[in-house]
């Protein structure tokens, strides 16, 4: 039995897929901007669920994704043609560069990966926000505006994403294929091989797997895929900004994540897609005191559901029978 | 062959947990090590798989110096460690246990003649490891060390906690392992009649050093021999 419950999934992505019928263009916009921060917490549910390796830095490759997006499509990268859709491929790969250079530092100086992990990538957010904000490359603290949308080459001429249903049907599409090849990536050996290095590294050492090199790719891919979902939100978005990359959006991704479920991508994703829409409603029900009242119900919902909301029930689906 | 000359290692520098350790294992033959507890033991085979620092004295594996490399490049090398308690992995699944020992080594994995070695395993081949008895615990931590295609293999008293029928299998498929498949073992045991049965030579450990070694074949004639220092 899969690991990321397949009946759960399909319900999801289905229900989203029939919401275009439905639903007014605001919300669809609302809904893949959204969907966005869902690919950051299903790269979040990966770094911590399955590797182990609690981040506070996640917004910084989604901030790299962005802020490439924006450069490449604005045509502010020397020598790199302004195609949208070049960023788009080339945001994952800069966001897993990032990464992997900064893994391959803290990572190999044998780093514990409890508290003092947490804290160097709490330090690496702020760092990068910091220079996000005194770079002019990077439009300082007022970021890049006017960023084109992507365009589709289709045979018929170009598509360009900017009304709702195409755009929402183009980040979907992204985010579930996303989704389907990370569960494929946890059911196979390689996804037991990370969760072994998680639960002990020096055990996993004596079989001959190097803990450091699984750490580094976890970290890496990671990386790419929030890289790919910043990338994808700049091109809905239009703007970049700083915040983008800090440590608020970082913090913000690991409520989601902690409300969901860090165990599954789905349950992840769930929980920002939860967490947001219920940010909007509080936000118009309650005014300007809505944070305290989200921050209170996310504080009740990781104490009476440490798995997560959703990923609670999603291990106990997907976890094989225990009798003999 | 696995060779150790004057090896000397622990935690803390200056005060060695186990010290000038020589040791011969080759290919087709079963070391045994026994001791009291706090003798060394784990020490010695956590040494050699590269889990303890070494601080002085050689240890080659076949032609290479290997003292101070790092354990997943022992393990590579195919040195494999079957650690105390057996050291599966509780919350992934038997076949996922099995394959971690595959990709370790860089053998193809699901292994036939591994699954019919084990079919007790094969069963639950998709149940976690902590839905295991004891004694399929352990016969996964020894399929999964084979799953690496080991040349030599590290037991830490494998029979530790099984009921005395399992041991009496255990003891049938370790003289397997050496006699069929010419793997070379060392085991840290304390059950002296399963060492009687397979060893060719037995080391006695006390405070981190050899204080007695005897031919397997002395310690059936001669218990008492290494019984003194067990305090039996």
């Amino acid at each position: 039995m899969s690991r990321e419950p397949l009946l759960p999934s399909l319900a999801l992505w289905l229900a989203l897929l029939i919401l275009p019928a439905l639903a007014p263009g605001w919300l669809l916009s609302q809904l893949a901007q959204h969907l966005c921060y869902g690919l950051l917490a299903m790269s979040l549910a990966w770094v911590w669920g399955q590797g182990g390796l609690l981040s506070f830095c996640q917004a910084v490759f989604f901030g790299t994704g962005a802020y490439l997006f924006a450069l490449v499509a604005m045509g502010r990268l020397p020598g790199v043609p302004d195609l949208p859709l070049l960023g788009l491929v080339l945001a994952p790969l800069a966001a897993g560069l990032a990464a992997f250079l900064a893994g391959l530092v803290l990572l190999t100086v044998r780093l514990p990966t409890g508290a003092p992990w947490a804290v160097m990538t709490l330090v690496l957010a702020v760092i990068a926000e910091r220079l996000a904000v005194t770079s002019t490359w990077l439009g300082g603290s007022n970021g890049l505006a006017g960023i084109p949308p992507l365009a589709l080459p289709l045979p018929g001429g170009p598509l360009e994403l900017v009304d709702p249903v195409p755009t929402f049907l183009f980040v979907l599409a992204i985010a579930a294929s996303l989704h389907l090849l990370l569960a494929r990536l946890i059911d196979s050996p390689r996804g037991a091989l990370v969760r072994a290095v998680r639960e002990d590294p020096l055990r996993a050492a004596h079989l001959g797997i190097d803990p450091l090199r699984v750490r580094l790719l976890v970290f890496t891919g990671a990386a790419a895929l929030a890289g790919l979902a910043g990338a994808l939100f700049a091109a809905q978005f239009g703007f970049v900004a700083p915040s983008l990359l800090g440590l608020g959006l970082s913090t913000e991704a690991l409520v989601w994540v902690a409300v969901g479920g860090r165990g599954s991508p789905l349950a992840a994703l769930s929980g920002a897609l939860l967490v947001k829409t219920v940010e909007e409603l509080l936000g118009a029900w309650l005014g300007p005191g809505w944070p305290l009242a989200l921050g209170l119900l996310v504080v009740a919902v990781v104490l009476l559901f440490p798995a997560g909301v959703l990923g609670g029930l999603l291990e106990r689906l997907a976890r094989p029978g225990r009798g003999r | 062959m696995l060779v150790a000359i004057g090896l000397t290692a622990g935690w803390q520098r200056g005060a060695a947990a186990i010290r000038a350790i020589d040791l011969e294992l080759a290919a087709g033959r079963v070391l045994a090590v026994v001791g009291r507890n706090g003798a060394g033991k784990t020490t010695l085979v956590s040494a050699l798989a590269g889990l303890v620092p070494w601080r002085t004295g050689i240890v080659r594996l076949g032609e290479a110096r290997i003292e101070g490399w790092r354990p997943e490049r022992i393990a590579a090398a195919g040195l494999a460690l079957v650690p105390q308690g057996g050291g599966v992995f509780p919350g992934l699944t038997v076949a996922e246990n099995l394959a971690l020992g595959a990709a370790g080594g860089r053998r193809p994995f699901p292994d036939r003649a591994l699954w019919a070695r084990f079919p007790a395993l094969l069963e639950r081949r998709d149940r976690p490891a902590d839905t295991l008895s004891g004694g399929e615990r352990r016969q996964l931590a020894i399929a999964r060390a084979l799953a690496m295609r080991p040349r030599l293999l590290l037991l830490d008293e494998p029979s530790e906690g099984i009921q005395p029928s399992l041991v009496e299998r255990l003891g049938e498929l370790l003289a397997e392992l050496v006699q069929v498949d010419g793997l070379g073992l060392l085991l840290v045991e304390q059950d002296l009649d399963l060492v009687v049965r397979l060893a060719d030579e037995v080391l006695v450990l006390q405070d981190g050093a050899i204080v007695d070694r005897l031919a397997g074949a002395e310690l059936a004639d001669r218990p008492e021999r290494v019984e003194r220092h067990l305090g039996l």
